[in-house]
């Protein structure tokens, strides 16, 4: 018997706030986040602007309770995982938890650092920063401090890193291997991913508009975005209440570039439609779709068509959060997850910000302004990653 | 049944063999050789760097023969691939350094990361199951026995390109192997893959 894997709370900081609400608020608003970096240190401070989250490392581990010392993206990750797993880490102790945790970073912020003072004086005075490079480091730091130890994974898929995570510890709760998860990503801003995203040209020097004719490319953006996932047993013991479940998921890969997508987006239209076919609905049944939409030529051109393609003229509200909060990269699976909890919880939609014209080769667009009142049951989120790696999750009102 | 060699590819400095027979008589200097020789007509290969090229090279030569591919009828979610370098792409890397000082390349930089060879062997044939890239100072021939027979015995995996590129401006060394699990052949051992190697 399978056994659902229901979400019952979520947890996620990004340029437009520190948590659930408000982030929610960030995102009804309409706040604008994208803008001048303070904290990360580059050549591009002046002429490419990122949605950095305003806060400093230190405060960061005040907010978290960790450590200073931790890099950027283990900050980030232990706020987000704290929110989450907090308010439920005595109710579930006696239950087997595991911690799914996505990043493609890693500790390259400190080793960044180090690296720059090894250049220019030959010594390697500050060696020890550089012990949490690797992204598996990083979900150590984390399980560790929350005390999640009865399964620990991180997964590096490029873009589609934490949908992943997400998409394992659905199945592993599923098959009954555990009973709470709690799965998502983090990512910060560095050098590195600044520097080598702008050597494949596809960052705006402005703005980013998703999905439209005129976009210019992406903004990279930090954050991390986590949900607390249970098995309905596991969240009676626990006494939470279930937002969703995480009905639908599916990985494919086009196999077509080392960066780019198929034109048509064969990936995207697989993983789509097989993780509809898991969640048991048809595309008629989507309420809304949370675009991977970057904002760059090539991912908006393929999503757009295979969208166009699967739901075959009748395009469900669709939006990119990536408006508000940059690319982040291994958390966006993450982050877009919390959006989509909170798109069923509140009955909201978020709209694409903006966009200003039509694309010629798509016939639909993007919502474009805030809409409230509704009755969203299931939320279709894409993630799709460098190496054609595209996941798309579904995520169903609870007794929907 | 336990995994089994059928074909290996060899190519060290210039001279290409499959199954200990000359592939041609020339030297192939250059990766641009030895594809104007076989006759291929792939174009994206002209925008990849050594490394790739020769791995991509060596595999068409391998999977090849008898009017059909050796991966024919099998599901390519279940061909593996295992792969060694020692040095890697660094003659792209560095390539991809002189471009700092003006326009950093897009072209060069995405193949900036060895386990690329094994994507473009992919994009070609199609493979999606199992991989890895496994950087060593030498040919391993004990690490890529304990791999390839896990994946065939134990992870479902049905068939497995593997063995060691490297390529670098003076030296190019080549050793392919193709395994699987229900063809006989030469027993999967790393005496048998050392053999190979050494010639």
């Amino acid at each position: 018997m399978r056994h659902k894997a229901y979400i019952v709370n979520t947890g996620v900081i990004t340029a437009i706030g520190n948590n659930t609400q408000q982030c929610k608020e960030g995102l009804a608003s309409g706040k604008n986040a994208i803008g001048k970096p303070r904290f990360l240190q580059t050549h591009w401070q002046n002429e490419i602007p990122v949605a950095e989250v305003p806060l400093s490392n230190d405060e960061l581990a005040a907010l978290a309770g960790v450590s200073s010392g931790w890099p950027r993206t283990a900050l980030l990750s232990a706020v987000a995982v704290k929110e989450a797993w907090q308010p439920y880490r005595e109710s579930a102790q006696e239950l087997r938890c595991g911690f799914f945790s996505a990043n493609t970073v890693g500790g390259m912020d400190l080793t960044e650092n180090v690296y720059k003072d090894f250049k220019e004086t030959g010594t390697l005075s500050d060696i020890p920063s550089m012990v949490s490079h690797e992204c598996g480091a990083i979900t150590e730091l984390v399980a560790g401090h929350f005390g999640i130890h009865d399964f620990v994974t991180t997964i590096s898929t490029a873009c589609s890193s934490s949908a992943n995570s997400i998409m394992m510890a659905a199945q592993m709760i599923e098959a009954g291997m555990l009973d709470v998860a709690v799965a998502g990503g983090a990512d910060c801003l560095s050098r590195f991913t600044l520097n080598g995203f702008n050597t494949l040209m596809i960052l705006d020097r402005q703005q980013c508009q998703p999905f439209d004719n005129n976009r210019r490319g992406l903004n990279l953006g930090e954050g991390a975005g986590y949900v607390l996932m249970m098995s309905e047993k596991a969240a009676g013991q626990c006494n939470a209440t279930p937002i969703c479940s995480v009905s639908g998921y599916a990985n494919a890969n086009d196999a077509y570039h080392q960066t780019a997508s198929s034109p048509d987006g064969i990936g995207n239209k697989l993983a789509m439609q097989q993780a509809m076919a898991q969640a048991g609905i048809t595309p008629a049944e989507v309420s809304y779709i949370n675009l991977h939409g970057t904002g760059t030529a090539n991912n908006d051109s393929s999503e757009g068509k295979a969208i166009e393609s699967v739901f075959a003229g009748q395009v469900p509200p669709a939006s990119s959060t990536k408006s508000f909060t940059g690319h982040t990269l291994g958390a966006s699976g993450g982050v877009e997850a919390v959006f989509s909890t909170i798109a069923i919880a509140d009955g909201i939609l978020f709209p694409n910000m903006r966009w200003q014209t039509q694309m010629e080769d798509i016939s639909w667009k993007p919502v474009t302004e805030m809409r409230t009142g509704l009755d969203i049951r299931h939320v279709l989120s894409n993630s799709f990653g460098f190496g054609g790696n595209c996941s798309s999750l579904v995520f169903s009102k609870f007794n929907a | 049944m336990p995994a089994h060699i059928l074909h290996h590819v060899r190519i060290k400095d210039g001279i290409v063999s499959k199954d200990g027979v000359a592939v041609t008589d020339k030297v192939m200097a250059l990766p641009e050789d030895l594809y104007r020789e076989l006759g291929c007509n792939y174009l994206k290969f002209f925008k990849m760097d050594p490394l790739c090229k020769w791995a991509w090279l060596a595999t068409e030569i391998l999977v090849s023969g008898n009017g059909q591919v050796l991966y024919h009828g099998l599901d390519n979610n279940r061909v593996a691939l295992v792969l060694q370098t020692t040095n890697g792409c660094l003659e792209v890397d560095k390539k991809y350094q002189e471009t700092l000082a003006t326009i950093p390349s897009p072209a060069l930089f995405v193949y900036t990361l060895p386990n690329i060879m094994l994507g473009e062997i992919c994009i070609r044939h199609g493979f999606k199951g199992e991989q890895a890239c496994l950087v060593n100072e030498a040919f391993d021939s004990e690490e890529l026995t304990t791999w390839v027979a896990d994946l065939l015995e134990r992870r479902g995996m049905d068939a497995c390109l593997f063995g060691r590129v490297d390529a670098t401006r003076n030296a190019t060394d080549i050793t392919l192997f193709w395994a699987d699990s229900s063809t006989p052949g030469t027993p999967l051992s790393a005496p048998a893959l050392q053999q190979v190697h050494e010639g």
